[in-house]
């Protein structure tokens, strides 16, 4: 889940508390979102400061374990984790959540919660908690070269492909409820060839799996975003929704897209999620050996099956570094040793053209959406080239624009403006548009039609600039249970039925009837009969705590681990925070406290 | 930044490379492309070019590495240069120099530098061509394969540097006039020795063999007379017509010191083999029948030629392609304004006759006053009412013709005629009943496919002598007629979409002219026709090399003819 929905989510009260805590108090200034403090990684780094050690190192064990999924506290329990008890663990879980830093959920009927780490803040806390962007090394691009099988941008107007395929009438679904086959075909003579890049997407329901793996990608991409959508056995476009996409800030368009990575592309092997989650810390001017950057997340992280290496980098090679490249998010480099590198995508965006008097345009590499709408709208796409003919004109005019609409749209968005031949043609051609007998217009589009010109009044308007949408939108239609997404992908989180905790947890949800403990345990510093420590002791080892002790005239603070009798004595076995394992007899214990992280470890 | 609009180049993953025209560093980045990328068109603001393996190999024998290439593409490129270009450069010179055919003993052979991998001898087509294996990395060559291996291996990306070299043909002694016959002082332009001397160039891996581009009205016939002075060898001269078969023997007798009788006509009237012979493609390739053979193609081998010119070579017919496959040893110089082929054999024509040795843009010639200004103009007709019936009333495969001979046009036809009162004007047009209907309405002279050539030497030779004012010609003129002093040039009907012949026609009227320079050339149209849409595509290869069309919309009833013109 990401932060703003969360947000949006949670009751207010419980939004209050968690602004009103007190590490907050310093870093938000009067009027400061939550969530733009949360965005912001420098001001990140100073929460984290404020936050107590062991909450520290609980939270860089989650991202180790649980990058970006659920988890339970005793899942976090069950980690190999040595150096933080696990009343540390769950009082970190605890505090973290009161600042709104870990996400919690409920499921009632399990009567269990679970814990997720937002999925948007993953890669600013692995850059605060193990800073190790600072540790590749990169090389200048010029050094590598690209992979040209995929042309930068070519998702999104593949996305447009398939959304000027479905805008004249909604699509008839199969009895199955899939695409009919002929369609399919169709839809993929339009677009790129890249389902080699998907060949692990994982399908919904096994009908789904009739469709060519890259076109069930941009179907689910079209769906989820609620650009189109399944009602009635059809495919539906949903214009207002298109024109707010086709409008939407670089950052927008980002957003939808991680979200929609973490939804399908999310790598179920935990150090392949490490990888995944380093990519956005990567510097967007240089490229990176992606066999380096595994060496040093290994190395960080302390990943522990090295003889998987290979594996992994292969994992992460086809099921992440494949489709985030198809999916325009990043350019992958070989050098002269075909060692793999990666960088970033260029995410800025253009709204400037070439347009030619033979009619031909040229376009830099990153157009604006809409304008990328309008050209691909407006032209046919040959060999290398963008065309205006008389079919593309004769195709924008069925989906509403007229000769002075795209005139003026050439003449604003082309850098030497519109030459005369092509103005007079485009005018001519749209006033035969308007003039013809439309059935014997033919363009891909025309699919399923019971006339053309009964096709150009339903949708006269569809997603031209002048068509604002009355309401407003929510581009990403993210819901949480999947099962009510039309979807066609596997979703991540499909089987996760829980819904959001809207109470703000104390330390009192992770003690058990701490009023049953004597509260002298818990505040004095002092010697008890043997049979008292033994009581405390087991108390420490249920709780997964801790005690202070006096060991060599000098008070630490020992993690019980194992309580045994032995000749009518008692030994217990564990570690001191940081210095190793120990173990006492009854006769070695002296003063003892039982600490409860949260409760009263401040004066530790 | 991964788009910098301030950088001049934009590279495509096919080769093409587009130069903006306004950019500042444009000339200096011309000149850099041109030396490994051919060009292809030049609209106003972006000129294409275009890497082929072919312009890298000329590169590389150049000198050129392919690491300056790479180094140029990346500086300028306004985003990433992509890797299959990289690739294709890096690869394709690499190849250069390491496969050539050498003459031992009469005897051909094909070497391969052995250090590198051999993996074309794996190619079943090219493996049918060799004879056998003499040792590792040479070949024997059957003679017969020399030209149809070089054109496979080319097509599959490796060059064949051909040393065997050229038969020994006949000497002849040809020397140019400093003043010509008719007494007018005469020398080679500039930019025809560089035609010339690219086509001679020993570097060049097609040295001996290739094509000129030109535009028409250039000069390309004094780009052959030069070569032939330059080879001083016999020579086969073919073209597209008699016209012009008698405008080449005029031009070689005055230009050249040397003898009438050595230059001969082969065609229908006249069978002579000459040290210099003129032939049309039309006599090579007639036959009876099917059954029959090219009885005139023993042409070729009549003599010991030391060079074939392919005038118009874009006209070239199929049998003449096949014949020149097998004249591998004899120096082959192709002419051509357009080479566009509406059957796509372009190709064809490089693989065969040679490839693109020097080209010069037609915008280029005309900065330099070595070609007439032409303004373009397109006027739109309005169908008559009477051919309004008939147009819609009929079925698509008449509709071009009755477009073309909307008979509205001829009101236009006298506007344009008094607009450019006392000026040479062509019409010409596709149809030879609307071209009489105008001759007869006009009271001018018409030339078309039934005159014959006494008539139109007649015709062509008054008109340039200035006693008429007005010619009509019918797709006869399309090529290779020369009449310098046509100032004005009305196209009224035309084949379809033929974006050569629209080329061809302009081309009339690109001599140069006297004073200002400046010539007008006219396309009437139908309205909202089919020759309205064709008109477009046949615009298309004029527009590419930068011409712009002033389009004008007039109606049936205008009376003002003024408008024409700014």
């Amino acid at each position: 889940m990401f932060s703003e929905e969360w947000i949006n989510t949670i009751p207010l009260s419980l939004l209050q508390q968690i602004r009103e805590h007190a590490s907050y108090q310093p870093l938000l200034q009067d009027g400061d979102a939550i969530e733009q403090l949360l965005q912001n990684k420098s001001k990140l780094k100073q929460a984290f400061q404020h936050l107590d050690p062991y909450v520290k190192q609980s939270l860089t064990y989650i991202l180790i374990y649980f990058p970006a999924s659920f988890f339970t506290i005793d899942q976090l329990l069950a980690c190999d984790i040595d150096d933080v008890a696990g009343a540390e663990l769950k009082a970190a879980v605890i505090q973290l959540s009161q600042l709104g830093m870990l996400y919690v959920f409920h499921r009632h009927r399990q009567q269990e919660r679970w814990f997720i780490l937002p999925q948007d803040l993953v890669s600013h806390w692995f850059s605060v908690c193990f800073s190790l962007e600072d540790h590749f090394s990169s090389i200048a691009k010029e050094n590598t070269m690209d992979n040209d099988m995929i042309s930068c941008d070519g998702f999104m107007e593949d996305v447009i492909t398939i959304l000027q395929f479905v805008q004249y009438q909604p699509i008839t679904l199969t009895k199955k409820g899939v695409l009919p086959k002929r369609i399919t075909h169709m839809l993929q003579q339009e677009i790129r060839s890249l389902d080699e890049h998907f060949q692990f997407v994982k399908f919904k329901e096994e009908k789904y799996a009739s469709y060519p793996p890259y076109v069930a990608v941009l179907l689910d991409y079209s769906l989820r975003l609620g650009l189109t959508s399944i009602s009635d056995d059809q495919l539906h476009i949903q214009p207002s929704v298109c024109n707010e996409w086709l409008q939407g800030s670089e950052q927008e368009h980002q957003i939808w897209m991680e979200k929609f990575i973490h939804e399908v592309f999310y790598p179920s092997t935990i150090y392949v999620q490490h990888l995944l989650s380093i990519i956005p810390l990567l510097s967007p001017h240089s490229c990176y050996a992606v066999a380096d950057i595994m060496n040093q997340v290994r190395k960080e992280l302390k990943w522990k099956d090295d003889q998987l290496e290979d594996e992994i980098l292969t994992q992460f090679h086809l099921r992440c570094l494949k489709p985030l490249q198809a999916l325009d998010c990043v350019l992958l480099h070989y050098d002269e040793h075909d060692d793999l590198y990666i960088s970033l995508s260029e995410k800025k965006r253009i709204a400037m053209l070439y347009l030619q008097s033979d009619f031909s345009l040229l376009k830099p590499p990153h157009l604006q959406l809409d304008v990328q709408f309008e050209l691909q709208l407006m032209t046919e796409k040959q060999d290398q080239q963008y065309k205006i003919t008389k079919n593309s004109v004769m195709k924008a005019c069925l989906a509403g624009r007229d000769g002075n609409y795209l005139c003026s749209f050439l003449q604003q968005v082309s850098k030497y403006g519109l030459p005369k031949n092509v103005e007079k043609c485009m005018m001519d051609w749209s006033r035969d548009a308007h003039n013809t007998n439309h059935g014997s217009i033919h363009t891909h589009n025309m699919h399923e039609m019971t006339s053309q010109r009964q096709q150009y009044q339903h949708v006269p308007l569809l997603f031209s600039n002048s068509c604002q949408s009355a309401e407003a939108i929510d581009v990403y239609n993210y819901m949480l249970d999947s099962q009510e997404i039309n979807s066609i992908l596997y979703s991540r989180y499909k089987d996760f039925q829980g819904s959001i905790e809207k109470k703000y947890l104390t330390f009192d949800d992770i003690y058990a009837y701490p009023h049953v403990i004597p509260s002298h345990w818990m505040h004095a510093y002092r010697k008890y009969h043997i049979a008292i420590n033994v009581q405390i002791i087991e108390t420490a080892l249920h709780l997964h705590t801790y005690i202070m002790v006096r060991h060599k005239d000098e008070n630490v603070y020992f993690v019980p681990k194992r309580l045994t009798k032995c000749d009518q004595a008692w030994k217990v076995e564990g570690n001191i925070k940081g210095r190793g394992q120990l173990s006492f007899h009854s006769s070695d214990w002296q003063e003892i406290k039982l600490i409860l992280p949260g409760m009263n470890d401040k004066n530790k | 930044m991964y788009f910098n609009d301030e950088k001049a180049l934009i590279i495509q993953e096919d080769g093409c490379v587009q130069l903006e025209v306004n950019h500042p560093d444009y000339e200096q980045m011309r000149k850099e492309l041109i030396c490994f990328a051919d060009l292809m068109k030049t609209p106003e603001q972006f000129h294409t070019f275009h890497i082929t393996n072919t312009s890298l190999w000329n590169a590389a024998a150049m000198g050129k590495k392919a690491e300056e290439i790479k180094q140029f593409l990346t500086t300028h490129c306004k985003m990433k240069v992509p890797l299959s270009v990289i690739q294709q450069v890096q690869k394709m010179m690499h190849r250069y120099g390491t496969l050539q055919i050498n003459k031992e003993n009469e005897s051909l052979y094909i070497n391969a530098d052995t250090s590198l991998e051999q993996d074309w001898v794996q190619d079943k087509e090219i493996r049918s061509l060799l004879e056998e294996e003499i040792k590792e990395g040479k070949w024997k060559l059957k003679k017969q394969n020399r030209g149809i291996l070089k054109k496979v291996m080319t097509s599959k990306g490796y060059p064949v540097i051909d040393k065997a070299g050229y038969d020994d043909s006949e000497q002849l002694p040809i020397s140019l006039r400093d003043v010509t016959n008719s007494g007018e002082m005469f020398h080679i332009r500039d930019y025809q020795k560089e035609a010339v001397e690219a086509f001679l160039n020993s570097k060049n891996i097609f040295s001996g063999s290739g094509v000129v581009h030109l535009p028409c009205g250039a000069g390309k016939t004094m780009v052959g007379i030069y070569a032939m002075a330059k080879l001083q060898c016999e020579v086969l001269i073919l073209t597209s017509n008699k016209t012009s078969v008698k405008q080449w023997k005029r031009e070689i007798a005055d230009k050249c010191n040397i003898s009438t009788s050595a230059i001969g006509e082969y065609t229908g009237d006249n069978k002579q083999i000459k040290p210099i012979t003129i032939s049309t493609y039309q006599l090579l390739t007639y036959r009876r029948d099917k059954q029959h053979d090219f009885k005139h193609m023993k042409l070729f081998s009549s003599r010991k030629w030391g060079l074939i010119i392919y005038d118009e070579v874009h006209l070239l017919p199929a049998p003449v392609f096949r014949a020149t496959a097998d004249l591998q040893a004899t120096r082959r110089l192709g002419l051509t304004a357009t080479l566009i082929r509406e059957d796509g054999r372009e190709t064809d024509v490089f693989s065969l006759v040679g490839h693109k040795c020097y080209e010069l843009h037609w915008k280029e010639l005309e900065a330099k006053g070595w070609i007439a200004k032409v303004q373009c103009h397109e006027v739109r007709i309005d169908l008559s009412e009477a051919d309004q019936k008939l147009y819609w009333e009929s079925a698509a495969k008449y509709k071009h013709r009755i477009a073309g001979e909307n008979s509205n046009k001829l009101q236009y036809i006298q506007r344009i005629l008094h607009h450019h009162a006392h000026q040479k004007i062509l019409i010409i047009g596709q149809y030879i009943t609307q071209l009489e209907h105008i001759a007869d309405v006009l009271k001018a002279p018409v030339i078309h496919g039934k005159s014959n050539n006494e008539t139109r030497e007649a015709y062509y030779n008054a008109f340039k002598q200035g006693k008429l004012n007005i010619l009509i010609v019918s797709k006869v003129a399309n090529f290779a007629v020369d009449l310098p002093n046509a100032t004005v040039a009305i196209q009224v009907s035309g084949s379809f979409g033929s974006r050569q012949e629209e080329a061809q026609r302009l081309g009339r009227v690109l001599r140069p002219k006297k004073g200002d320079n400046e010539a007008h050339f006219y396309s009437l149209v139908s309205k909202d026709t089919v020759e309205q849409e064709n008109s477009m595509h046949r615009q298309l290869f004029l527009v590419e090399q930068g011409y712009t069309y002033d389009i004008k919309e007039v109606s049936g009833d205008e009376k003002d003819g003024m408008y024409l013109v700014q």
